[in-house]
């Protein structure tokens, strides 16, 4: 991991502290890093030195002597059973519809690398089949032959770059996943306040 | 060591890094390291509980064209280490008097 990504992710896991306190910790761990790697260290080490950004973050809502820990007033336990309950087909709805948009996105966006590799996939088939193919048919006719290895040795190129699209995409939507997930259970976590 | 301890102390070594000369966040994990292990995420809190306190203050100084925090410590904080100078050494007397006792046995 390099001094970016780690900063990045740091960031993503302090979330829920006020932004002048989620920067000066970005600044001092930015300025940290820079001094290590100055005296010599290099910068995956010393990202490795200072540790596992999430563990970091958790240690810093911790020790924060002034962290306040604000838990939502639950009221009577029992009348907020009985609303749940009956608010159940509004919420529920909701809910399911707001899951289902989730899935459906992620359906979508993977359907892309799909493709590509589906591509890839094909094309490999048919320049397999092609080459192995064209000296039969050069028995009959040259020319024929000739063409044939021809569109074969393209469907090895189109295969070779489709096959390169389908890991860059699905690398940056990965990503783009781990991002969404932490940002998706910072929503359920208590509320932290940082005074 | 007791945690509550080790911080107490963890303070006093900052202050103490800082009476020598004026220090940024690096130099001050590695002068303290001689002496007691500190690790980045440790000694923050120490810093901004020092500031809070106006035991220490911070300037920003230009160092290969990126800012660098240096903290300097105030008459307050030479105050507080000399407060708890003084009261450590009736902790020693006590330590001296439990290990003589011991010894004894």
């Amino acid at each position: 991991m390099n001094k970016a990504v780690f900063l990045k992710e740091l960031a993503l896991y302090l979330n829920k502290m006020k932004k002048e306190d989620k920067d000066r910790f970005i600044t001092y761990y930015d300025e940290m890093l820079s001094d290590y790697i100055e005296n010599g260290m290099s910068e995956e080490d010393a990202v490795n030195k200072i540790g596992d950004p999430k563990r970091v973050a958790e240690e810093l809502l911790e020790s924060h002597d002034s962290v306040k820990i604000e838990i939502p007033s639950t009221g009577s336990k029992f009348l907020n059973i009985i609303l749940l309950i009956l608010g159940f087909p509004l919420w529920g709805s909701l809910l399911l519809s707001g899951i289902i948009m989730i899935i459906s996105i992620y359906v979508l966006l993977w359907c892309l690398p799909f493709i590509t590799g589906i591509g890839c996939f094909g094309f490999f088939l048919t320049s397999i089949i092609g080459v192995i193919g064209s000296p039969f048919i050069m028995f009959k006719s040259i020319p024929f032959g000739i063409i044939q290895l021809g569109t074969s040795i393209i469907s090895v190129g189109s295969s070779i770059l489709l096959g390169i699209a389908t890991v860059k995409i699905s690398k940056i939507f990965i990503n783009i996943n781990k991002k969404f997930n932490i940002k998706l259970v910072s929503l359920f976590k208590k509320k932290v306040v940082i005074r | 060591m007791d945690i509550q301890l080790k911080k107490g102390l963890l303070e006093f070594c900052v202050l103490a890094v800082l009476k020598k000369s004026d220090s940024y966040g690096y130099q001050i994990i590695k002068d303290i390291s001689t002496c007691i292990e500190i690790s980045e995420s440790t000694l923050y809190p120490i810093l901004k509980r020092l500031e809070t306190g106006t035991y220490l203050e911070t300037y920003s100084l230009e160092h290969n064209s990126r800012l660098r925090k240096y903290y300097k410590i105030t008459e307050k904080g030479k105050d507080y280490m000399n407060e708890f100078l003084e009261e450590w050494k009736q902790v020693m007397n006590i330590y001296y008097f439990i290990k003589g006792e011991q010894n004894y046995e």
